[in-house]
């Protein structure tokens, strides 16, 4: 039996930034494996290369060497556009802030990602997103009619109506209170489990970290601790 | 990876932009004013000149006087030419000359008329409205008391405080005002006329005893041809049974040809200045553009998050902004394409009569403008969104829009280039469209170059400045412009575009109206005499010197012509400059010389021997030759009184037409034309106060010359000039509103930060007097800037016009260039302050509250 093709590859990626000082080294030899259907939490102290590890991961920074592969695509070498169609197939985003489109209402900010990969029942697929994460009272509501717990409600649902293989979420919770924070947290799982989606996500909060079956504590651009490899 | 086309994700970027659109206007108001002014101008513009051109085209036959019409100069025709003429159906003659007429009734100057002898076919098509209902013939009629009946357009009343009934003198006969011409239907515009209009029977012109053989006299048969008649074939057969009649045949199509001519000059110079508001609002279209894309740069990261790729977020935006020009072109075109109907009543006020309607034409042409102004000012905003970089929405708390490369510019080039190549490629005058499009590239430069130069400025300036009392605005308005993000390029561009088209227009008009009303009555004599018969010479001289202070007598021999070959080629055969077209359209006058005239500037070749007496020779205007690419011994045939007379070219002279000395483009040699019929022309200058006296004396002595005062003829030429004006002041208007649209904009955009700037001030002890004198610092620096600038190139702009195109001295009134100044000044600080007295009053907690 051939090995399973990882979610995520990373071989020797560096990246380094140019700054008016001088070029800043920002992430450093990162060597990583993440298994489909693994959900790993990254955390670590501000400026120590979450978010850029997040973006190099999901195709919105290049990285200065080294090789990204995602489902076995390598990454490294594609265009923008070529990125933008393998986030648009394979990866899901949650922001902090949401980033709704304050233009669209709920079933059409969910159904977007749908699409624009062309799919024909994008709507139906968008309500059921929506059902799935409890808001089907609220498909003609626009952003600004609907509070911050459901907002990122209708975010995780734009996330996953397009059933990516990735699931990647940079501090989801940030902008909730701690009990809304905790039902979008339940909703998360447990929808990229039923859909077997692999998840990263940033978090500040241990609790949160603690969820997943795999924490990476990340330090002055290095993965400092993989608390899973530890644990094997 | 290529996306795969299916038909949904192919009319996706459609449904973004339709919910985009769904939330209305609000973001576009500016961008809809910039875009609607500047094409509704030129719709509007051109829809009126169509409207005119195609009025003149409905009533060409009235215009006319026919379906087409046989003109001769200084004879009428001959039984047999009469006879082949009526041939072709019912037919017309009217007899039109130049006459002194002199008031009887209230002992009133003569006023120099434009004489029209009608017969009773008179008018063959149109009507003539006159303000009497009696038949023509009845008020026309000689009454009992010998004196015949006459008709005087109001002008004519009105010059010479006239009324119905009174009596006036032309020649030897006596007249009565039977009745007032409101309406004359062949003549197109009574602002071409030297005099006005006074039309008679033709027996009444007989008892004037005005016409003698080398008078001016213009005998015009008019024919209404049957429907089967060829009219091309009848003219071509009326040529070749009478070769050397002389005449000219003008078809429908020849009708109204110089109003024609004057309704297409003044468009292309309106056009341009519409142009130019198009150009300045193109900066307010850029801008709108700018902040509406800024705004959504959060959006466009997040698409391109979730897989949007390049190419669906630059198609979204495109056709957003595309659905927002069509609506505003849309508007545009429907403003535009009602003016005829708006200004059909004032032009006919000026005897155009314009047939109001729609014409497609220009307004496909003026939307044409709008769509490649819209796209070129849109697209440099529209490249950057779609690289924006969505890594930002994980950072930045305000999300970029992306850079411009290599690639972005050609493309934004290509669309200018576009826009330019419409210009010019739709334009009546090429050369001049082609200067247009280059000046507002250089201008655009210019002032682009200016707000970087401030900037620089202002940041090194504000850097060496120490802290101080004293200076603490001027610091903060200096930092304020020296800023990245300060809207200086827009300030200064809209200030100075606006000035710049302004000033430009301002000087040309003033320029040309200070030519006329002061450098032209200069250079130019007092009076033509015109009609004066071989024997009264010596006599009129001796009486005009008599007037005190008469000097500069000058008298020449003066026949008409019609020039009908070119080295032997007929003239239909030769294609003339536009320019130029003049030379061949009607008669000419012709002089003979044995001595080059006094100031003469010979250009080539050499005047012929005072005793010459040879086959006859020519000296021709070198313009002339230039035009028709004529060179020493080549050949001109001219018919004289229906006898064909050809002359080799001796040599060029350089005229100087503005000099209103008397001109000629063809002057022959003595000999042959000595013994033709001629009357002389003569002018002369005396002193203004002498000029009634001098008219009187020349009617009462010698009632078949006229005198036309050169006065009367530059003040009717300075009343068209004026209408005209008129006309190019509005437009100009619209170049200014557009500045002011774009300063408004750029000012109100940047309103939320000067909010927020000065609520951090007065958290800092600031207070709103320093905040109020660093406002006043910042937009007075930028308007005489701006301004200065725009003094400089509209002045230059203005010149570069004159000298090229007219020939006209530049006359710069400072007056004019402070009020300008006054002007620019007045606009930045109104809608400065109108734009900062919120940042002004505005509490400090909200702000911080929302941080």
């Amino acid at each position: 039996m051939s090995p399973a093709i990882p979610a995520i590859h990373l071989e020797n990626v560096h990246l380094t930034l140019a700054s008016e000082a001088g070029p800043v080294n920002i992430l450093q030899d990162i060597h990583l494996h993440i298994d489909a259907g693994e959900t790993v939490s990254l955390v670590g102290p501000s400026g120590s290369g979450k978010t850029s590890l997040l973006l190099l991961i999901a195709g919105l920074e290049q990285a200065s060497a080294g090789r990204i592969a995602l489902s076995g695509h390598d990454i490294t070498a594609m265009s923008e556009d070529e990125l933008a169609l393998l986030r648009r197939d394979q990866v899901g985003i949650v922001f902090q802030s949401f980033h709704l489109i304050p233009t669209m209402s709920a079933l059409e900010n969910v159904a977007v990602p749908l699409e624009l990969s062309g799919a024909s029942d994008a709507f139906s697929r968008a309500e059921a997103a929506l059902s799935a994460v409890g808001l089907s009272h609220r498909f003609t509501h626009y952003p600004s009619q609907l509070s911050g717990g459901e907002q990122q409600r209708v975010a995780l649902a734009r996330a996953l109506a397009p059933r990516p293989k990735i699931l990647l979420a940079d501090e989801p919770t940030g902008n909730l209170d701690l009990e809304t924070g905790a039902r979008i947290i339940d909703l998360m799982f447990e929808r990229a489990h039923a859909i077997g989606a692999t998840l990263l996500l940033i978090t500040h909060d241990p609790a949160l970290a603690g969820r997943c079956r795999r924490q990476l504590h990340m330090a002055d651009g290095q993965i400092v601790r993989d608390s899973a490899r530890v644990a094997a | 990876m290529a996306p795969p086309m299916t038909r949904s994700s192919l009319f996706l970027p459609f449904r973004l932009a339709a919910r985009e659109l769904r939330a209305g206007t609000h973001g576009f108001r500016l961008f809809i004013a910039c875009l609607v002014l500047g094409v509704a101008a030129i719709a509007g513009i051109g829809s009126i000149s169509a409207a005119a051109i195609a009025g003149i085209a409905t009533n060409a036959k009235a215009i006319l006087g026919g379906d087409m019409e046989v003109r001769l100069t200084h004879r009428d025709a001959t039984p047999e030419e009469l006879a082949a003429i009526q041939r072709y159906g019912q037919i017309s003659h009217v007899i039109e000359m130049r006459a002194m007429a002199k008031p009887v009734t209230n002992g009133a100057l003569p006023v120099l008329v434009e004489l029209k002898a009608a017969d009773d076919a008179y008018p063959l098509y149109g009507a003539l409205t006159l303000s009497s209902q009696k038949p023509l013939s009845e008020l026309l009629a000689r009454q009992p008391d010998g004196a015949y009946g006459a008709l005087a357009h109001r002008v004519l009343l009105q010059r010479a405080h006239l009324d119905i009934g009174d009596r006036l003198t032309v020649g030897t006969a006596h007249f009565v005002i039977t009745a007032a011409i409101e309406r004359e239907p062949d003549a197109t515009t009574q602002v071409f006329a030297l005099g006005p209009r006074m039309l008679i029977s033709q027996a009444a012109l007989g008892a004037t005893g005005l016409v003698q053989p080398g008078s001016l006299v213009y005998h015009s048969y008019r024919i209404k041809t049957a429907p089967t008649v060829d009219r091309v074939a009848a003219a071509e057969a009326l040529n070749a049974a009478f070769p050397s009649a002389g005449w000219r045949i003008r078809q429908l199509e020849d009708a109204g040809q110089r109003t024609r001519d004057f309704l297409e000059n003044t468009r292309a110079y309106l056009d341009l200045i519409g142009l130019s508001a198009l150009l300045i609002g193109g900066l307010g279209i850029a801008n709108a553009v700018r902040a509406h894309l800024e705004g959504k740069a959060r959006i466009i990261a997040m698409l391109k998050c979730i897989g949007a790729t390049t190419g669906q977020i630059a198609a979204t935006n495109l056709i957003t902004i595309g659905v927002m020009a069509a609506i505003s072109i849309a508007i545009a075109l429907v403003i535009g394409a009602a003016m005829p109907f708006a200004f059909q009543a004032s032009l006919a006020r000026v005897d155009v009569d314009i047939a109001a309607g729609i014409y497609p034409a220009p307004l496909a042409r003026a939307a044409g403008f709008g769509a490649l102004t819209a796209l070129a000012f849109s697209l440099p905003s529209l490249l950057r969104a779609r690289r924006t970089k969505p890594a930002q929405l994980f950072r930045a708390a305000a999300i970029e829009l992306g850079t411009v490369n290599r690639k972005d510019i050609i493309a934004v080039g290509l669309a200018g280039l576009a826009l330019a190549a419409l210009v010019v490629a739709t334009a009546e005058n090429r050369v001049l469209a082609a200067g247009f499009a280059l000046a507002a590239v250089a201008t655009l430069a210019a002032f682009r170059g200016l707000a970087a130069i401030i900037q620089a400025a202002a940041h090194r300036t504000q850097r060496r400045m120490k802290p101080g009392r004293s200076a603490r605005a001027l610091r903060f308005a200096l930092a304020t412009l020296g800023r990245r993000s300060a809207p200086v390029a827009s300030i200064v561009l809209s200030i100075g575009l606006g000035l710049t088209v302004l000033i430009a227009v301002a000087l040309i008009q003033g320029s040309i109206l200070s030519d006329f009303a002061r450098s032209m009555p200069a250079r130019a004599p007092s009076f033509y005499f015109i009609d004066i018969q071989p024997d009264q010479v010596a006599a009129l001289q001796s009486t005009v010197m008599a007037t005190p202070g008469a000097h500069d007598f000058e008298r020449v021999p003066m026949l008409r012509g019609r020039i009908t070959r070119m080295n032997d080629v007929p003239v239909e055969q030769i294609t003339a400059p536009k320019d130029h077209e003049w030379v061949l359209r009607g008669d000419r006058g012709l002089t003979w010389s044995a001595a080059p005239p006094p100031d003469a500037r010979i250009a080539a070749g050499q005047w012929w021997a005072k005793d010459y007496k040879g086959d006859p020779l020519i000296s021709l205007d070198s313009g002339t030759a230039e035009a028709f690419g004529l060179k020493l011994g080549d050949t001109i045939t001219v018919n004289l009184l229906g006898r064909e007379v050809t002359g080799k070219i001796a040599n060029l002279r350089d005229v100087d037409w503005s000099s209103f000395s008397i001109n000629f483009v063809m002057v022959f040699s003595p000999g042959l034309m000595e013994s033709a019929p001629q009357t002389s022309i003569a002018t002369v200058r005396v002193p203004e106060g002498e000029e009634g006296g001098l008219m009187n004396r020349v009617a009462e002595k010698y009632p078949n010359i006229s005198a036309i005062r050169v006065k009367d003829a530059l003040a009717t030429a300075l009343d068209l000039l004026t209408q005209v004006g008129s006309a190019i002041r509005g437009t100009a208007l619209a170049t200014l509103g557009a500045g002011i649209l774009v300063l408004a904009g750029a000012i109100a955009a940047g309103r939320e930060k000067r909010i927020y700037e000065a609520v951090l001030l007065k958290m800092l002890g600031g207070r709103r007097r320093d905040i109020a004198l660093g406002y006043l610092w910042e937009f007075t620096l930028l308007a005489l800037v701006s301004a200065a600038l725009a003094i400089i190139l509209g002045t230059l702009g203005a010149w570069l016009f004159l000298s090229l195109n007219l020939e006209t001295d530049l006359v710069v009134a400072p007056a004019l260039l402070v009020g300008i100044l006054a002007l620019a000044l007045a606009l930045a600080l109104v809608l400065g302050f109108w734009g900062s007295w919120r940042a002004l009053g505005a509490k400090a907690a909200p702000f911080l509250r929302n941080e």
